[in-house]
C-alpha cells in the first residue's frame, strides 16, 4: 500500500548538489526519520518524495510505480509543514476540508462528519470555528496535522513539525505523534535535526550529511554500531568523546593518552600499520569516574584527569575532564555521572575508559574499526 | 501620562494650590509635546478644513460674478437643490461613478493578473516590472496628450491599426457614446502597474508553503489561487483600490488637458470639471461650491469604508 523506493536519488540545484546518491527502501506502516544537521539535505529528499521538487537523477517509486514526474495533487501524499502552513483566512473547519473537498466520491455531510471525527481524534473538536491565528502554537500545530489526516493518504511526510513548540510541548507531542502513526498505521517519512527526536520516534532512521546518506538503521543499532565518525558524533547527547592520534606498536598512541589494545580490538586494526592515523571514541556514560585510584578493580587504561566543570542535570552529572590542570580551557573528556554523586570542579579524580566500550575510526576517512562490544553479542562488530 | 503619575500627588488632594496644579498640566504629555504636533494640526486645521468650511459658506450663499464683493446673508441651500435637479450635475456624477467604479475594478483584476503571472515567472521581474510601473511616474498631462495623439481619427496609432485589419476609423474621444471608456482604458493602462506592484507585494508575503499546502491538498492550481492565495490578498485590495478611486476622483487633470478648455470631450463630464467650468468661466461661485461640496462627499462615500475597516482591524 504505502511502500516507497527511493533509489540513487539526487538533486542538484545549479552547481550545488543537495542530495547525493540517497537509497532507501521504506516498508507499508513504517516510521522512518530523517536526520542530519541542517543543510544536509533532509528536506529535499522530503519534498521530493512529496512531488514539491523533482529530482535530478535517480527514482522514486510508490509501491513500485515510478513517480518522479507525478505532481503531488495525484500522489496521495499528506504533509504536515514546519511553519504548519495553515490557511489563515479560513477557520479550523475549513483548513481541514479543504482537502476533502477536493475528492468528488464525498457528500458534503460526509465531509463534515469525517472533519469531525479527525477533530475529536486530536482533541481540536471545540477549536472547529476558529481562525489559526487566534490558536496556539500547540493547537495549530494539531490542526495541521488533522488536515494531514483527514485525507487518509498512503504516505505521511512531516517536515520539523515540532521544532516550533516549546520542550515540554514538543515530548508530549512526540509521544502522542507515534500512538497515533501506530493506530493509523501510515507510512510515515519524519524530517527532524533534533537526534533525540529520531531516536524516541523511529522504527528506523537514516542518518545524512552534506547530502550523503550516512548510515540506516534502528535507533540503537545506529547507537551502538555507529558506521562512522560522523554518526556516531551527532547521534547521542551529550556527543561521544574523540580522541585523535595514531596507531603505536601496542595500542592507540596521543599527546594526551596512550591506550594499550586488548586482543579483541587488535584483530580489528590488525590491518593497520604503525602510525596509521586513528580516532579513538568513547560515549560520556560509558566512562568511569574514580575519587580513588584504589577504588579501581578492573585492569588499567586509567589515567588522572581534572575535573573542570560540572553541569549537574538533575539524574545525572556532565562532568568535564582535562589532562591538564584545571586552569586548562579545552576539554579533553566529557563524562557522566551518577546525579547523586557530588563531584567538585578542580577535583582530581582516576578516570577509566573500559576497553569493551571503546569506538575506533579511521583517522582519515572517519570509517568506524571497531565498534564497543555489546553483553547481548560478544562478536566484535567490523566494518 | 507617564510624567503625571510619577509625579502626582500622593493622597492629599486639598493640600495642593493651584500653582502646583497648574504645573501638572504644563508637565503633562500633552502640553509638553504640543510643540510637535500643533503646528501641522493648525496648518492642516486652517488649510483643510478651514478650506473646507469657506467653501460650503460660499456654497450657501447665492454669490455669482454680478455681485461684488462677496457677500455672506441669506444664507441657504437653494444651491443645493438647484444642483441637485442639474441634468449636467446627474450626469457629471454619473460619469464619475461609471469612471469610479470600473476603472477600479479593471485595474484591480488586470493589475491581479499581471501580479500572479509576474509572481510565477520571477526571472526578468525587475525589468518587467519597471516597463509596467512607468506609466505611473508619468503626468496626467503627458499621458493625456500621448493617447490624444494615439486615438486621433487621422494618423493615430490605434485607428492606424484598425485600418491594417480593415476596420475603423473610429473617433474615440469626438464620439461622446465611446470617449469616456475610451478615457477609462488610458487611465487603466497608467494605473495598472500601480496595482501589479501593490499586489506583487502582497503575494510576495504569503510564504510559498501556502502554495505546496494546496498542492498536497490535492487542489489545482486555478483553485488554490481562488481559494488559498487571492482571499490572503484582501488588505492589498482595499489599499491599492482607495488609491485608485482618490485617482478616478482628481481625473480631472487628465480631461483638462486633453483639450485645453472648460469643456472636456462631449460624453466625459465629470463633476470636477462641471465644478472649475461654473466656477472660471460662468462665475457661478456659489454653485460651483455647492458642486465642489458634493465632490467632498462622493470622496468620503469612498474613503469612509476604508476607514471603517481600517478600524475594524485595528489599525486605526
Amino acid at each position: 500500500m504505502g511502500a516507497i523506493t527511493i533509489d540513487s536519488l539526487t538533486k542538484r540545484f545549479d552547481d550545488v548538489v543537495a542530495v547525493d546518491d540517497v537509497s532507501v527502501e521504506i516498508e507499508d506502516g513504517e516510521f522512518l526519520v530523517l536526520v542530519g544537521p541542517s543543510g544536509c539535505g533532509k528536506t529535499t529528499t522530503l519534498r521530493m518524495v512529496a512531488g514539491l521538487e523533482t529530482p535530478s537523477e535517480g527514482a522514486i517509486r510508490f509501491d513500485g510505480e515510478l513517480v518522479n514526474y507525478t505532481v503531488p495533487q495525484d500522489r496521495d501524499v499528506a504533509m504536515v509543514f514546519q511553519d504548519y502552513a495553515l490557511y489563515p483566512h479560513m477557520t479550523v473547519r475549513g483548513n481541514l476540508k479543504f482537502g476533502l473537498e477536493e475528492e468528488p466520491e464525498y457528500t458534503d455531510a460526509e465531509r463534515d462528519e469525517r472533519v469531525e471525527e479527525v477533530a475529536e481524534l486530536l482533541d481540536i473538536g471545540n477549536l472547529l470555528e476558529r481562525k489559526p491565528g487566534e490558536l496556539s502554537g500547540g493547537q495549530q500545530q494539531r490542526v495541521a496535522l488533522g488536515r494531514a489526516i483527514v485525507r487518509d493518504p498512503e504516505v505521511f511526510l512531516m517536515d520539523e513539525p515540532l521544532s516550533n513548540l516549546d520542550a515540554k510541548l514538543r515530548a508530549q507531542m512526540r509521544t502522542e505523534l507515534q500512538q497515533l502513526q501506530s493506530q493509523l498505521d501510515v507510512t510515515t517519512v519524519y524530517v527532524t535535526h533534533d537526534q533525540t527526536e529520531a531516536m524516541t520516534m523511529s522504527d528506523r532512521m537514516v542518518v545524512m550529511n552534506d547530502g550523503e546518506l550516512q548510515q540506516v538503521g534502528a535507533p540503537l543499532e545506529l547507537y551502538h554500531e555507529p558506521r562512522n565518525r560522523f554518526v556516531a558524533e551527532f547521534i547521542g547527547e551529550p556527543s561521544m568523546n574523540f580522541i585523535d592520534g595514531q596507531r603505536g606498536t601496542d595500542g592507540f598512541e596521543s599527546e594526551p593518552l596512550d591506550y594499550p589494545f586488548d586482543s579483541t580490538v587488535e584483530s580489528s586494526v590488525a590491518s593497520l600499520s604503525d602510525g596509521d592515523r586513528l580516532t579513538l571514541g568513547i560515549r560520556p556514560e560509558d566512562i568511569e569516574l574514580y575519587d580513588d585510584a584504589a577504588d579501581v578493580t578492573e585492569g588499567s587504561h586509567t589515567e588522572s584527569m581534572t575535573v573542570t566543570v560540572v553541569e549537574p542535570m538533575g539524574n545525572e552529572n556532565v562532568v568535564h575532564l582535562s589532562y591538564d590542570d584545571a586552569t586548562a580551557r579545552g576539554d579533553d573528556l566529557i563524562a557522566i555521572s551518577d546525579g547523586l554523586r557530588t563531584i567538585e570542579t578542580g577535583a582530581e579524580l582516576d578516570v577509566r575508559i573500559p576497553p569493551e566500550a571503546i569506538h575506533l575510526f579511521d583517522g582519515d576517512t572517519g570509517n568506524a574499526l571497531h565498534n564497543r562490544l555489546l553483553e547481548t553479542d560478544e562478536q566484535p562488530i567490523t566494518q | 501620562m507617564g510624567t503625571n503619575e510619577t509625579t502626582g500627588p500622593s493622597a492629599t488632594e486639598e493640600g495642593v494650590g493651584w500653582q502646583t496644579k497648574f504645573r501638572y498640566v504644563l508637565n503633562s504629555d500633552f502640553v509638553r509635546s504640543a510643540p510637535f504636533w500643533a503646528v501641522p494640526f493648525a496648518i492642516m486645521a486652517v488649510a483643510v478644513y478651514g478650506g473646507i468650511g469657506y467653501n460650503f459658506a460660499i456654497s450657501l450663499t447665492d454669490n455669482n460674478g454680478t455681485i461684488e464683493p462677496a457677500t455672506f446673508s441669506n444664507l441657504d441651500f437653494e444651491m443645493y437643490f438647484q444642483a441637485l435637479s442639474d441634468p449636467n450635475v446627474i450626469q457629471a456624477a454619473t460619469h464619475n461613478l461609471i469612471l469610479l467604479v470600473s476603472f477600479t475594478a479593471i485595474c484591480l483584476v488586470f493589475g491581479l493578473f499581471l501580479a500572479i503571472m509576474l509572481d510565477r515567472q520571477i526571472r526578468y521581474k525587475e525589468t518587467v516590472q519597471m516597463i509596467y510601473l512607468l506609466p505611473m511616474s508619468l503626468s496626467f498631462v503627458v499621458t493625456a496628450q500621448l493617447w490624444l495623439w494615439m486615438y486621433d481619427t487621422d494618423s493615430g496609432i490605434i485607428n492606424e491599426l484598425l485600418g491594417l485589419l480593415s476596420l475603423g476609423p473610429i473617433d474615440f474621444i469626438g464620439n461622446p457614446e465611446i470617449a469616456l471608456w475610451a478615457i477609462i482604458f488610458a487611465l487603466i493602462w497608467q494605473f495598472s502597474g500601480y496595482t501589479m506592484v501593490v499586489y506583487l507585494a502582497g503575494l510576495q508575503s504569503i510564504p510559498s508553503s501556502q502554495f505546496e499546502a494546496g498542492m498536497i491538498d490535492g487542489a489545482s492550481t486555478l483553485r488554490i489561487y481562488l481559494r488559498v492565495i487571492i482571499p490572503q490578498l484582501k488588505a492589498s485590495s482595499v489599499s491599492a483600490a482607495v488609491v485608485l478611486m482618490v485617482f478616478a476622483l482628481k481625473a480631472f487633470t487628465f480631461l483638462y488637458a486633453m483639450t485645453g478648455r472648460y469643456f472636456p470631450p462631449q460624453g466625459t463630464d465629470i463633476l470636477a470639471t462641471l465644478m472649475v467650468r461654473e466656477a472660471w468661466q460662468y462665475n457661478n461661485w456659489a454653485y460651483s461650491a455647492a458642486i465642489a461640496t458634493l465632490l467632498l462627499l462622493m470622496a468620503l462615500g469612498v474613503i469612509a469604508p476604508y476607514l471603517y475597516y481600517q478600524y475594524r482591524e485595528g489599525s486605526l
